[in-house]
């Protein structure tokens, strides 16, 4: 499969008409297009190259939703999330969901909400179900 | 709205937003197309605001890094959003449909012009677009339609997926379309 792309990748960048300038965005304008995607995705791209190591700092799709947190622990989960407000330095987000239990957390919490309000969120999902 | 609000509202018609309805500007592409627009629908853009009220302007604005096709987009962008009476919900279905059927070069073309000419509405919107046809796609997919080349070793390549282990978990890479 990958070698088909390959290939229609080549086809694609070099038509036989004009139109065959070959379009190069802006790595600030890259990264800034990264960051709407969701966390995992995000983390995943960090193996681009060194400059994108640390576009995941930038995400502002703040999806921690029950998806999310399929196959992880919660000690997992939590150091993920906390990672993600740590080392955040985006000046606003889009999106900001939680599924998690936050009993034990409750100032950890209170931390990524405030943060999230800072960061100015339209989109505000807190699903505090007890996980088993 | 990008105007400024130079003018105080009032109750009465503002003198200036009117003539900006009235006036047009010409803007001139890359491969010598010019297209008329009105002043109030121009000056969403910031760099082309900047440009009128510097009147460094004249009479034709020449748009040097924006081909034709592009620039005519980007207006009937620009008028939608300039439209008297065009509601919120009549612009984000605009905006909907104004993406949806552009290929990715076309999305690139956009994008780039948007940044150029400082359309930050437009520019949110195309952005999005963008990142929401890289969803699910591989590592290789977005290196080559970014035109990024890696300068990790392997061993610092396999290094990363292993710090970021649980960001590749039931991630089938090689999905693509």
């Amino acid at each position: 499969m990958a070698a088909q792309n390959n290939l229609d990748m080549i086809s694609q960048s070099q038509p036989p008409h004009k139109r065959s300038i070959v379009r190069q965005l802006p790595d600030d304008l890259i990264e800034t297009i990264i960051s709407f995607l969701p966390p995992k995705e995000v983390c995943a791209l960090a193996v681009l190259s060194k400059r994108f190591r640390y576009s995941w700092h930038l995400c502002r799709n703040l999806c921690f939703d029950r998806e999310f947190a399929i196959k992880m622990s919660r000690d997992e989960y939590k150091r993920i999330v906390n990672d993600f407000f740590v080392y955040n330095r985006n000046s606003s987000a889009n999106t900001f969901k939680l599924y998690f239990d936050a009993a034990d957390d409750t100032s950890l919490v209170c931390y990524w909400i405030h943060r999230v309000i800072a960061l100015g969120v339209h989109e505000f999902e807190l699903d505090f179900t007890l996980s088993t | 709205m990008a105007r400024k609000n130079r003018n105080p509202v009032g109750k009465n018609v503002d003198p200036e937003a009117q003539k900006k309805k009235t006036r047009t500007l010409t803007l001139k592409s890359s491969d010598g197309q010019e297209f008329s627009i009105s002043e109030s629908a121009a000056v969403l853009s910031i760099a082309i605001e900047n440009m009128v009220e510097d009147d460094c302007a004249g009479g034709v604005i020449p748009l040097p890094l924006v081909d034709g096709g592009t620039l005519a987009r980007v207006i009937t962008y620009l008028n939608k959003h300039a439209e008297d009476g065009a509601s919120d919900e009549e612009k984000r279905k605009f905006d909907e449909e104004f993406v949806s059927g552009m290929e990715m070069g076309v999305l690139f073309d956009v994008v780039l012009a948007a940044n150029y000419l400082d359309i930050r509405g437009l520019l949110r919107e195309v952005r999005r677009r963008i990142a929401d046809r890289m969803k699910n796609k591989s590592v290789e997919w977005v290196r080559k339609t970014f035109h990024i080349e890696s300068d990790f070793t392997p061993e610092e390549e396999e290094q990363m997926k292993k710090e970021f282990a649980w960001a590749w978990e039931g991630v089938d890479s090689d999905v693509d379309d």
